[in-house]
């Protein structure tokens, strides 16, 4: 789907189309868009979980292959989704934390613990169904970072989560990214957080990027048609009512001809549905859409 | 339309039983949209299966639940069933409880066109049952209707089950719809055409709503009114707009200030320390008093009631007496 590029300084993740994304070391991108667009597929492609079915993956300027995927791991690291499924439950929370180096190290164990606010004698020999789903994402947290990793992919990591619960993870990864000087990768449907965390904001539909720029600029005057609607139909305080593109996301399977959103876009012209559109820079931001030539 | 009295609901589990509601009183005229928010384990589903009295076999309600002049709880079981559906319907948090596991999709949508039909006292043929049914599949924008009246609930993905069952809605066209968060499995763009669908339901037709959800911002959209609920009680009631825009309850504004709506800075989130009290083991006076910024002497030593702050709004919180 992708070909990503992870670099030392700056990190890069390129999408096909000539278009490449340009992350600074210690920058937060937010991936947004729907179930089915592709987010989740990205997300475990740079955490080298998946490899891409076409494109290629590079990190520090060498191309990702069986041989050299090893190296990339030490630095990549995801959180999930759902805290229950993505934890053993039938392990310690010190044995969940401390797995990826597989072995047991106590003074990593300890420090990553506390990065995540959490007090290690208290909780070290506790197993998951003893915390809640905040705690239990803090201990994901917690196991993601203890590689020191420099890249981290956080797939909707408070989308289970109640709102005041949210906050403070929030605010944890945003601390943690600052102190680690990390790169986050930021994927997530909820518009709010997107705004909140990330500095760039990247719109993913059917499998391929329409829109990538900074926050405010993506936030406030979106160019493209599906981007100005999945604002308009994300419920806020703002607005009473809300928009929607009429329609379903087309499977990847069955992709309309020319531009992807062609079938549902309320500006779509004649060319919109025979060729696909290319990236063009408009204010800053790129956009793939016959709208801007 | 909806009045409720007295309202108790219980649980039976292995230690012991647990009084989720208790004293829960609530009013809904008719054609009105409620939002019920609040953290998990609030009781949000709870009310919802206790109003529907599809409450799970380990739960017990006592009280008086008068919808449209009937006390539901004084129904027999063969009553209920004779009225839900068309006078009170419930979408399930999880949408696999609403269908049954062994009869298609299509076969469980003609039924329910069919029943409509009956209690209306029309007839309907056969080919009119199918276009309802491939109407209304239409209308919640599931793609190819005829391939999905073919399959078995569990042939769907969640998003698409949800979609049938508020297609089922639709067609039964309740006069009380209790829908609890029955867009949590949908995309964005899909929820916002069935969030616009309900309000159109409830607009043309009057249907009234109580709109179970954990997100503000979504409870803020669809419904007139706003309930909080904290650890099984009524913290705040207010007209959405009111609720979202001058919240009154301690707890209602932690939460609303908990929502990141703006770009990060270098101040913080606001959140609610701590976490909601246990059923089994709730704190003496408020239940909101040990993470309560404003808590003050009688706060820790007697419950407050729901007072009438102004016409239509209600607090419980001693700062308001
Ligand atoms: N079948 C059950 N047996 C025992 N206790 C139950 C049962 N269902 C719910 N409870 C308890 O009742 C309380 C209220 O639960 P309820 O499901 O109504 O909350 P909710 O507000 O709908 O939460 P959520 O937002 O997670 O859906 C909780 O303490 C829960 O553990
Ligand atoms: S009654 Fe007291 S503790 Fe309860 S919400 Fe009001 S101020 Fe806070
Ligand atoms: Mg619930």
């Amino acid at each position: 789907m992708l070909d990503i590029i992870f670099r030392r300084k700056p990190v890069y993740v390129r999408a096909m189309d000539n278009v490449s994304i340009e992350v600074g070391k210690g920058k937060i991108l937010g991936i947004v868009g729907e179930s089915g667009s592709g987010k989740t597929t990205l997300g475990k492609i740079v955490s080298t979980i998946e490899t891409p079915t076409d494109g290629k993956f590079y990190f520090n300027e060498e191309e990702i292959t069986r041989k050299t995927i090893h190296n990339a791991r030490k630095h990549i690291s995801m959180v999930f989704q759902n805290p229950y499924t993505s934890v053993n439950p039938r392990m310690k929370i010190k044995q969940i934390v401390s797995e990826p180096l597989g072995h047991f190290d106590m003074e990593k164990t300890k420090s990553v613990i506390s990065m995540v606010g959490m007090d290690y004698d208290e909780i070290a020999n506790k197993e998951p169904k003893e915390l809640s789903g905040g705690q239990i994402q803090r201990i994901a947290i917690a196991r993601s970072l203890i590689k020191a990793p420099d890249v981290l992919v956080l797939d909707e990591p408070t989308s289970a989560l109640d709102e005041s619960i949210q906050a403070q993870i929030l605010d944890l990864l945003l601390d943690i990214q600052k102190q680690s000087d990390l790169t986050y990768l930021f994927i997530t449907h909820n518009m709010g957080v997107a705004k909140y965390v990330a500095d760039d904001i990247a719109v993913i539909y059917a499998g391929k990027l329409v829109e990538y720029g900074p926050v405010k600029k993506v936030m406030e005057t979106p160019k493209h048609p599906y981007t100005q609607l999945l604002i308009a139909s994300v419920p806020d305080f703002e607005k009473k009512e809300l928009q929607s593109p009429i329609g379903d996301v087309p499977s990847l399977i069955n992709i309309p001809k020319g531009c992807r959103f062609s079938d549902r876009c309320p500006r779509v012209m004649d060319i919109c549905r025979q060729r696909e559109p290319e990236f063009r820079d408009v204010d800053g931001v790129k956009v793939l859409c016959w709208l801007y030539g | 339309m909806l009045e409720i009295k007295n309202l108790k609901v219980s649980y039976k589990t292995v230690n012991g039983k647990t009084t989720v509601l208790n004293n829960f009183e609530l009013n809904m005229d008719r054609g009105d949209s409620i939002a019920i928010v609040g953290e998990s384990g609030s009781g949000k589903s709870t009310l919802g299966g206790a109003i529907a009295r599809l409450l799970p076999p380990s739960g017990e309600e006592s009280g008086e639940i008068i919808l449209n002049d009937q006390n539901l709880l004084s129904l027999t079981e063969e009553q209920m069933t004779k009225i839900r559906g068309t006078e009170v319907f419930m979408i399930f948090q999880n949408p696999l409880n609403s269908l049954n596991p062994v009869k298609t999709v299509g076969f469980q949508l003609s039924e329910a066109a069919q029943i409509k039909a009956q209690r209306n006292g029309t007839s309907v043929a056969p080919e009119e049952i199918n276009k309802i049914v491939v109407d209304a599949l239409k209308s919640v924008r599931l793609p190819d209707p005829d391939q999905i009246v073919k399959r078995y609930p569990h042939e769907l993905s969640g998003g698409q089950v949800q979609r049938v069952v508020i297609a089922m809605a639709l067609i039964l066209r309740p006069k009380l719809l209790i829908a609890d968060e029955p867009t949590t499995a949908l995309d964005v763009t899909i929820q916002a055409q069935v969030i616009n669908l309900l309000k159109a339901l409830n607009k043309e037709y009057g249907m009234g709503i109580i709109f179970i959800t954990h997100d503000l911002s979504l409870a803020y959209v669809i419904s007139k009114k706003i309930i909080v609920m904290y650890a099984g009680t009524i913290m705040e009631l207010n007209e959405s707009s009111d609720l979202i825009k001058h919240p009154d309850h301690p707890y209602t504004i932690g939460l609303l200030k908990s929502v990141p709506t703006d770009y990060k800075t270098n101040t913080r989130l606001f959140y609610i320390k701590g976490s909601p009290p246990s059923f089994f083991n709730l704190p003496k006076g408020c239940r909101y008093s040990p993470r309560c910024d404003k808590a003050f002497g009688k706060c820790h030593e007697f419950e407050p009631s729901l007072i009438d702050v102004s016409n239509g709004h209600k607090v419980r919180c001693w700062l308001f007496e």
